[in-house]
């Protein structure tokens, strides 16, 4: 409850809305303005706007979850956790938590805004999944190096570094694919391309299955850093 | 519960802080710790909860409360959200008890904590971590830039609450030499890498002001 109040009152959720409207406008004015196309449809529009979210991600979420972990940090308020009987885990838990449901809710609105428009739902629900699971992905990455890193600049500086070398990484070698899952030069990204060109509902099930297995690694890896780094939290909290 | 520890030594990369120091508290009335600017008063106090320095049982670091700056309650809640979270999870009696003590019913529940007054902002930060009703209790300047009604109101309420926790250990950091006169316990000073203890404030004062 304490961090949903939160992000109302500090205007994260504000902001939050305002990158997936960018996001979602992006997503329209780069085949208009820069493809010069004339008429955009539906699944145009949308594997557009997926494309921005996943080239554009890091970029335009990692001040909003940065600051959403490190203002914790900043304003000394790690003990008042501590008081509330938390610890590191449950402190990422519930920052993770927060961003991801108030990210669902808004994926879930502006899609359903653009449907209504196209009137179209073919692809309502694939697209709530991949960007859905494309969001989670940043939540992760740039929740768990806020939370190891008490200076927002440094978070974001970090975060789009780890996102710079892990696209250097699937570009370097198959075998690191799933290092960025998302990223535009992988093969999930083509498979997409041809479901919302061929006029299919949804992607192949083995997809489906790497975009899940793939965010609960990510998940795993945090909940280990988060678990692990409880002493780093008081002292990053306090110092 | 007394703490005793001997030989207690503190250490910031290569500046000694304390060296080979005697650390004796005693629960009832407060441990007054005294000290210039830089003589690493706060740096001994997050020391209780870090323990870098290897010292102090494990159990002490969750068996104590830490008032100080860098122990915040969030400003971007209203004062009758943080109530809401806390009573949740502690016992209302007390909530109620602190709260009478330090006065907050004059607080404004609905606006955020942001908007009050430092003065407001540290009675509410007290009575949330008094809460924890720890064994060990470390204020850190608590009176650092607050007007003298907020101050005086601070000084009456450790008075009482010391009285009424006699088996609590308090220590109070300070540079405020207004602490010590108001607030009766023991008298610390760091000294020479030591931390000296006074039978009698007033010498204590006189040696701080001379130093």
């Amino acid at each position: 409850m304490i961090e949903f109040a939160k992000s109302l009152f500090n205007k994260v959720f504000m902001f939050l809305a305002l990158i997936f409207l960018l996001s979602f406008l992006i997503g329209w004015f780069l085949p208009i303005g820069l493809d010069k196309v004339t008429f955009l449809s539906y699944r145009e529009y949308l594997f557009s706007t997926y494309t921005v979210f996943t080239q554009f991600g890091f970029l335009m979420f990692s001040f909003i979850i940065a600051f959403f972990v490190n203002k914790e940090y900043s304003n000394k308020t790690i003990l008042f956790y501590r008081l509330l009987s938390y610890d590191s885990l449950k402190f990422f838990l519930n920052k993770f938590a927060v961003l991801f449901i108030e990210s669902l809710i808004l994926i879930t609105i502006f899609l359903s805004v653009v449907s209504m428009v196209y009137q179209d739902f073919s692809l309502f629900l694939l697209m709530v999944f991949l960007l859905t699971s494309v969001v989670t992905q940043y939540i992760l990455i740039i929740g768990t190096i806020s939370l190891l890193s008490s200076n927002i600049l440094m978070s974001i500086g970090l975060s789009i570094l780890y996102w710079i070398l892990s696209v250097v990484l699937v570009a370097s070698s198959d075998k690191l694919t799933y290092v960025a899952v998302f990223d535009a030069s992988n093969y999930l990204y083509r498979h997409i391309n041809q479901v919302f060109a061929q006029g299919n509902s949804f992607i192949s099930l083995s997809n489906v299955l790497t975009v899940i297995v793939y965010n609960l690694i990510l998940f795993l890896v945090s909940v280990l850093i988060g678990k692990l780094m409880n002493k780093r939290w008081l002292k990053l909290g306090i110092d | 519960m007394v703490l005793d520890i001997s030989g207690y030594t503190l250490k910031i990369k290569n500046n000694l802080l304390l060296d080979h120091a005697h650390l004796h508290f005693q629960p009832g009335g407060v441990n007054h710790i005294v000290g210039k600017n830089g003589v690493g008063k706060s740096r001994l106090a997050k020391d209780f909860i870090l323990n870098k320095s290897g010292f102090f049982p494990k159990h002490l670091s969750s068996n104590l409360t830490v008032i100080s700056s860098y122990s915040n309650i969030p400003e971007d809640i209203s004062a009758k959200l943080l109530f809401k979270i806390l009573i949740k999870r502690y016992d209302r009696m007390m909530l109620d008890q602190l709260s009478d003590l330090l006065n907050i019913e004059n607080i404004p529940s609905n606006i955020l904590i942001k908007n009050l007054s430092d003065g407001q902002k540290q009675k509410l930060k007290l009575v949330s971590f008094l809460l924890e009703n720890k064994e060990m209790i470390i204020l850190d300047e608590i009176t650092n830039s607050l007007d003298k009604t907020t101050v005086n109101e601070i000084h009456q309420f450790l008075n009482i609450y010391s009285r009424q926790h006699s088996n609590k250990i308090i220590l109070n950091i300070t540079h405020n030499l207004s602490d010590l006169k108001n607030i009766e316990g023991r008298y610390f000073l760091f000294q020479d890498k030591k931390l000296v203890q006074y039978e009698n404030k007033d010498q204590l004062i006189k040696i701080y002001i001379e130093e």
